[in-house]
């Protein structure tokens, strides 16, 4: 989640990190919505739950790994608490049940340090890309649900799609021209993770988004998955980036962040796909 | 021309480093051989390219090889990372298209694994898939990882591999009968029975019983104080066996653990999950049996109930263990029976039946799953006396609760009747699953025509006979449909079918089985397994290599090696073919061949000759390092081409 970040803009969280461990089956969450009391954690080795209350979905035994950032919904109240831009509604949120599995040890930033590192000048875009994550972690379960269902997912287990989605913000698009042709860069590209016109999938959380794939206008509502060809050939005329005709939120994931996440989840590239892709044979 | 393409086309091998924590014994565990052997079945088994290479210091070396062997540090160097982790990627560059695993161990350096974490930083940021393989020989060295090794990169993949200790002395009282037995008639009992004690003292053979002993006594009855502690769900088991004297564990002993380490590193584990409805969970022998027929290895297992129990007395005993399932179906039933009010004579029998073994101790890791009675939390049990773990899994109302430690557990059926996801979780990318329950059969009724006073009907659904059988099918049905629910996380899908349906008779779980084995679902099933295990085996949809001993560059599946128009009605080349020649292009330009051959197919009119500028720019290769033929197809296909270097 935090990959791509400088070190610069890393820096005054690093700062005020502390690591505690946590043992097997301590329960960091038991049917609650994380609030402003919370502090912000990354996981840094072991595993943990991650089981929203409405969520049908079923996780196995984690969602949480080594890189898993939570407790975002602590930063969105502080941020709305501040003022700042960029939070997100904090209404029907689900309660949450998040529990080591086997001992984990966790790097925490305590509330009470939010403004001293996120009001710092680098620790902005840092902010920022939190906040950007966490309508994805909100609505994490639903969205591998609907991504599981499309023909490149169709093989890919939850466990690596939920990391996928460490590597996917969401966006708010403004409502933009009527011509379909002039797409719109978001309003609000979260730093180093832009979405620039190119081949990328969108769940769309709110709105309808729009979209041309091989000429032809798509539109997508909340709840579906819609996008170009992640691997299609640069030189085709397809990847254009979404614009919406109403104020729109969608989750994005690109093809840099599945390029990303098979560099270090071995046998992820193998699963893409569906099954005829493998049996294909070339002349 | 749009191409449409679901896959990356992946140009490099993936990077294992080989790591052990500083606590194993470097003397017992000579990485250099080790991994030696883990290639040798990485190829031999799987079939992949396969390369080993060994961090050591640059002193008195023999000249390098192509490909490299060595990875060669300056002496001295105060920080391994920089140095190795440039190395690294440059093979990554120069040679990962031309293996699919290039397996790193640097005991050379590293001796006693004192500069592990070094090592470790050095594998992020490469241009290709990076992974860890840490063995270890304590759970609770993998949990301190951060403490003894600090924060470690989270771009690699971290594979735990956990060492365990040579299988626990099984049925004491009988061998120490034998072994009486033999004192008895030596020549001189007093002198044998003696050595023998003096011997039993010298090996700590007497403290080992006593604490086996008290572990499984304690356990049984709910302690767990003495329970080992659980090694990481993901964690592959190895156990090496035969001669302790032997440098490096021999293959021929040890097949099992070095085959799932090499289906580990290449991401080709299996995962088998069974689930649980009591005797109609029998229908699992037979499938686990045909799997093995059909040469689809099992590395994990999964099961709620007699589910869970089918998997571990396979973990434990191997086709012994489900024999013993077989034969022992109406003792089973006794000890449900007598489950109502008590479940111990059932616990003491499972755990003798499994060899008072700890699911910790298992070479393929068995996940019982039960139900906390409390939260209504799904529980993955993998540590504990296999015996008790099996009990709880099976601990369905209203038969009663299992306590361990102060946590009653319930059956995992009412949570995870058939646990499918949780073996993706535990490192299982092919998940196999069989759903034991059929259609429940229908019950004869009379017609709506019949007249049936309403009193009569009344009487009826009081009847406590007919109420319990409502209550027992409603329970098939329900555990059915839970069960169906798992089948998205499987990729193989055994529905059973038998005829014979029953749950709670378990004298007819011999009888289940073998309708089971010859039933059409079942044999479906296991052609279906079987080709997904051989789709593992193939190269991945989007792979490209070049194969040194063949000189071919092997394009995978789903690569577009092809030819599109150009907005301006010119023949260009498919964006992975310019990847691939690209690719290929410096592979040759660093001197590792000498000339790329082209073999141009059912290509279209321009004339061929008019394709080579394509080739020379996407290449970066000179005009006279490619040659070209021409070859046409019947019938016709897409245009395309083939790839070839010339040593």
């Amino acid at each position: 989640m935090l990959s791509g970040l400088t070190a610069d803009a890393l820096e005054p969280l690093g700062q005020a990190l502390t690591l505690v461990r946590h043992d097997d089956g301590a329960r960091l969450f038991y049917d609650e919505v994380p609030n402003r009391d919370a502090p912000l954690r990354i996981l840094v080795h072991g595993h943990a739950t991650w089981d929203p209350a409405h969520s049908s979905d079923d996780n196995g035994a984690w969602t949480l790994t080594t890189g898993s950032v939570f407790g975002l919904g602590a930063v969105n109240d502080w941020a709305a608490e501040a003022g700042l831009d960029r939070t997100w509604p904090r209404a029907d949120l689900p309660m949450i049940r998040c529990r080591a599995k086997g001992p984990i040890s966790t790097l925490e930033l305590a509330p009470d340090r939010f403004e001293a590192v996120f009001m710092s000048k680098p620790g902005g875009v840092l902010r920022d890309r939190l906040l950007a994550m966490f309508p994805t972690v909100v609505h994490g379960g639903e969205i591998v649900a609907a991504l599981r269902a499309t023909p490149q997912f169709s093989r890919v287990n939850a466990v690596a799609l939920y990391r996928l989605l460490d590597l996917a913000p969401t966006v708010t698009y403004q409502p933009t021209a009527k011509d379909p042709d002039q797409p719109q860069q978001p309003a609000a590209p979260p730093p180093g993770l832009a979405v620039a016109p190119g081949p990328a999938l969108y769940y769309v959380l709110r709105g309808q988004l729009q979209l041309v794939v091989d000429e032809t206008l798509l539109s997508f509502g909340a709840g579906e998955v819609g996008g170009s060809d992640l691997f299609a050939d640069e030189g085709a005329a397809t990847l254009k980036a979404a614009t919406a005709t109403t104020k729109a939120t969608a989750v994005v994931v690109t093809k840099e962040a599945v390029a990303a996440l098979s560099g270090y989840m071995p046998g992820f590239a193998r699963s893409l796909g569906p099954m005829f892709n493998g049996q294909r044979v070339k002349p | 021309m749009s191409v449409t393409s679901l896959t990356p086309v992946v140009l490099r091998g993936a990077m294992t480093m080989v790591l052990a924590d500083a606590t194993v014994d470097h003397t017992t565990l000579p990485l250099p051989g080790v991994v030696e052997v883990l290639a040798d079945t990485i190829r031999t088994e799987l079939d992949d390219l396969t390369w080993v290479l060994h961090v050591v210091w640059d002193v008195g070396l023999p000249p390098p090889t192509t490909p490299p062997t060595y990875i060669r540090v300056p002496p001295g160097t105060p920080n391994l990372t920089p140095v190795v982790h440039a190395e690294l990627q440059t093979f990554c560059q120069d040679w990962g298209i031309a293996f699919d695993q290039i397996l790193i161990e640097a005991s050379g350096v590293n001796p006693n694994g004192a500069r592990n974490a070094e090592l470790w930083w050095a594998m992020t940021g490469l241009d290709c898939t990076a992974s860890v393989d840490y063995l270890f020989d304590d759970p609770e060295v993998w949990n301190d990882l951060p403490l003894t090794l600090g924060l470690l990169p989270a771009d690699v993949n971290q594979q735990p591999v956990a060492l365990l200790g040579p299988m626990p002395e099984a049925q004491l009282v009988r061998t120490l009968l034998i072994e009486l037995i033999q004192i008895v008639n030596s020549a001189n009992p007093a002198n044998s029975l003696q050595v023998w004690i003096q011997d039993a003292i010298a090996t700590h053979r007497f403290r080992r019983w006593l604490r086996r002993w008290v572990a499984v006594v304690s356990q049984i009855y709910s302690s767990t104080r003495f329970m080992p502690s659980a090694w990481p769900l993901h964690a592959l088991r190895l156990r090496f066996e035969g001669d302790p004297s032997v440098p490096v564990p021999v293959v021929e002993d040890n097949v099992r653990s070095f085959g799932r380490w090499a289906r580990g590193v290449t991401a080709r584990r299996v995962g088998v999950a069974i689930g649980g409805a009591g005797a109609q969970s029998y229908v699992g022998i037979p499938f686990i049996e045909q799997l093995e027929d059909a040469g689809v290895p099992i590395d994990l297992l999964s099961g709620s109930s007699t589910g869970a129990f089918i998997g571990a007395f396979y973990a434990a005993l191997g086709d012994r263990g489900l024999t013993r399932m077989l034969l022992n179906s109406n003792t089973i039933g006794w000890g449900v029976f007598f489950a109502l009010v008590n479940n111990i004579p059932l616990t003491w029998w499972l755990a003798w039946a499994t060899r008072f073994v700890d699911l910790s101790e298992l070479g393929q890791p068995t996940i019982s799953v039960s139900s906390i009675a409390d939260t209504g939390e799904t529980n993955h049990q993998t540590t504990g006396l296999a015996g008790k773990s099996l009990m709880a899994s099976g601990s369905l109302p209203p038969f009663v609760a299992t306590y361990i430690g102060n946590t009653r557990l319930l059956d995992g059926g009412p949570t995870q009747d058939l646990p499918t996801a949780i073996l993706n979780a535990a490192g299982a990318q092919l998940v196999i699953a069989a759903q034991p329950i059929p259609k429940v059969a229908s019950i004869p009724r009379l017609p709506d025509e019949v007249p049936v006073p309403f009193l009569t009907k009344w009487a009826i659904t009081l009847n406590p006979f007919v109420r319990s059988l409502d209550a027992y099918r409603a329970y098939l049905m329900l555990f059915r449909q839970a069960a169906l629910g798992e089948e998205q996380y499987a990729q193989v899908f055994y529905n059973a079918t038998t005829r014979f349906s029953s749950a709670g008779s378990w004298y007819a779980g011999p009888r289940i089985a073998h309708e089971a084995a010859n039933s059409q679902a079942l044999k479906d099933a296991i052609i279906e397994a079987q080709a997904h295990w051989q789709l593992l085996l193939t190269d991945g949809a989007g792979r490209v290599r070049i194969n040194r001993s063949t000189n071919l560059v092997e394009i995978g599946p789903a690569v577009d090696i092809g030819f599109e128009l150009a907005p301006d009605g010119s023949w260009r080349l498919s964006g992975d073919a310019e990847q691939v020649l690209a690719a290929v292009g410096a592979y040759i330009a660093s001197g590792y061949a000498s000339a790329l051959e082209v073999e141009l197919i059912n290509v279209p009119p321009p004339p061929p000759a008019d394709y080579q500028p394509l080739f020379e720019a996407a290449t970066g290769l000179a005009a006279p390092q490619i040659t070209y033929t021409t070859t046409a197809t019947i019938p016709p296909t897409d245009p395309s081409f083939a790839l070839a270097v010339a040593p």
